[in-house]
């Protein structure tokens, strides 16, 4: 499985990208949500994780570029964020199928999502 | 009429007064309406600074999460490397008891055991010397040749016994030395070692490591043929003995000079000797030729009766040959040992 990890932390998508290629999985990173439009767009990926907030160009706009360029049914998105969300933009990305995960998430449950 | 104006004052006077009561407090809400808004910025800008230190401590504490879980994961692969690490240690230590103490076994179990040759069953042989006029002598005898020169063996029924053939020139040619525990051979205690030769090239060139009067013959070449007559020749045929010899040894000498002028060795049924009998009986023959009686050890291989389990030219032939061709005068084989 090819995993896109978005998340302007680097620590983050290291940590993230080392502990899910121990799982075996194929990861790339980016910490910038246009590179992620980028990326999504040139390659095919399985998965995309994705941080909400993020300078610039936030998770939500990725979503909307995304809807916008016919991309978002070629991937599972899972958002995992820090920061408090509306009950309305929960259930916006509960209805669009992308999974929430807020941080800190534990990697059992990470896994689970992921699978 | 006058009355009308102390109340007209007092009214003018309250009025001023609330006036100024409602200018203060409209002062005092405005100040008030003032702090209020700079402390409901604050309180905003404290929710934010919170929120951002939430979203902090949260990507720290997520941050950590994912710290914890690989460091987690390499501390059990560090076991299963430490496991694997033991059990490899376990299986290399296995492998080499494996080897080590079948070797060591070997080690112990004597030098040389391998040489043993197993079932040979008692040979005679017959040797005789004859002059020129073929008359029989008792002398002692050598080769003389010029250093270097070489000997020729000639082989009568080679195309008939190739195999056996073969195991001629092993004979001659061989320039191997086995190093045989003293025990096996009977000639010591265990842990001492003699040296023996399969072959005679090896055996002559050994006892040429001392200078020698006459030169001792180290150079040797095979002709295959029936009517050949070389230096040496050697004839095999395939029916039995009338006197029960598997091999019979003339040499032809001139008895004044001690010198061997031909020797012609004769091997009896062949086919019906195992290829160590066979050996046996070529090196002991040709240890005649090359001047050599028989020994006075009954394990030598130039003992009368050919069966020792370690047929192989031995220390002993090699210093009689030394001596022999160093002028000793003695043909008969002599082990101290």
């Amino acid at each position: 499985m090819k995993i896109l990890i978005v998340d302007d932390n680097n620590d983050i998508t290291s940590l993230l990208s080392n502990f899910l290629r121990l799982q075996k999985f194929e990861c790339v990173s980016t910490n910038n949500g246009h590179n992620a439009v980028s990326l999504i767009r040139q390659n095919k990926f399985d998965l995309v994780i994705l941080d909400l907030a993020m300078p610039e160009f936030d998770g939500f706009e990725v979503i909307k570029s995304l809807e916008d360029h016919g991309l978002m049914n070629r991937q599972r998105v899972i958002v995992l964020t820090a920061s408090t969300i509306s009950n309305d933009q929960s259930d916006q990305l509960l209805g669009k199928n992308i999974t929430v995960l807020r941080k800190p998430v534990q990697l059992p449950e990470l896994l689970q999502a992921v699978h | 009429m006058s009355s009308d104006k102390p109340v007209q004052h007092i009214k003018n006077f309250q009025g001023k007064e609330i006036e100024q009561e409602r200018i203060i407090f409209a002062e005092i809400q405005s100040s008030m309406q003032e702090k209020i808004s700079r402390l409901e910025e604050r309180n905003r800008e404290l929710e934010n600074k919170l929120s951002l230190n939430s979203n902090d401590s949260k990507e720290a504490e997520q941050t950590q999460v994912l710290l914890k879980g690989l460091a987690k994961h390499e501390t059990i692969k560090a076991q299963i490397m430490s496991k694997k690490y033991y059990l490899t240690i376990a299986a290399m230590s296995v492998i080499l008891a494996g080897i080590l103490v079948p070797y060591s076994i070997y080690v112990t179990t004597l030098v040389g055991e391998q040489y043993r040759v197993i079932g040979l069953e008692p040979t005679r042989d017959g040797y005789v010397i004859q002059n020129i006029k073929g008359d029989t002598i008792d002398t002692w005898l050598s080769w003389r040749i010029t250093d270097g020169q070489t000997l020729y063996v000639n082989i009568h029924g080679a195309e008939e016994f190739p195999r056996q053939t073969e195991l001629i020139k092993d004979a001659i040619f061989s320039e191997e030395v086995y190093e045989i525990d003293d025990s096996l051979t009977g000639k010591g205690s265990a842990g001492e070692t003699s040296l023996y030769y399969p072959g005679w090239a090896g055996a002559m060139k050994a006892a040429s490591a001392e200078v020698t009067v006459f030169p001792i013959p180290t150079n040797f070449e095979v002709v295959e043929s029936d009517v050949g007559a070389g230096d040496i020749t050697i004839k095999l045929v395939d029916y039995a003995s009338a006197d029960g010899y598997g091999g019979f040894t003339k040499s032809i000498a001139d008895e004044n000079q001690n010198q061997i002028l031909k020797s012609e060795i004769t091997v009896y049924d062949v086919n019906n000797l195992t290829d160590e009998q066979f050996t046996t009986i070529i090196r002991h023959e040709l240890g005649h030729a090359f001047g050599l009686a028989h020994a006075t050890a009954p394990e030598d291989l130039m003992a009368p009766n050919m069966v020792d389990e370690f047929p192989y030219i031995s220390e002993c032939d090699v210093d009689a040959i030394t001596s022999l061709y160093n002028h000793g005068r003695l043909s008969t084989v002599v082990c101290e040992k």
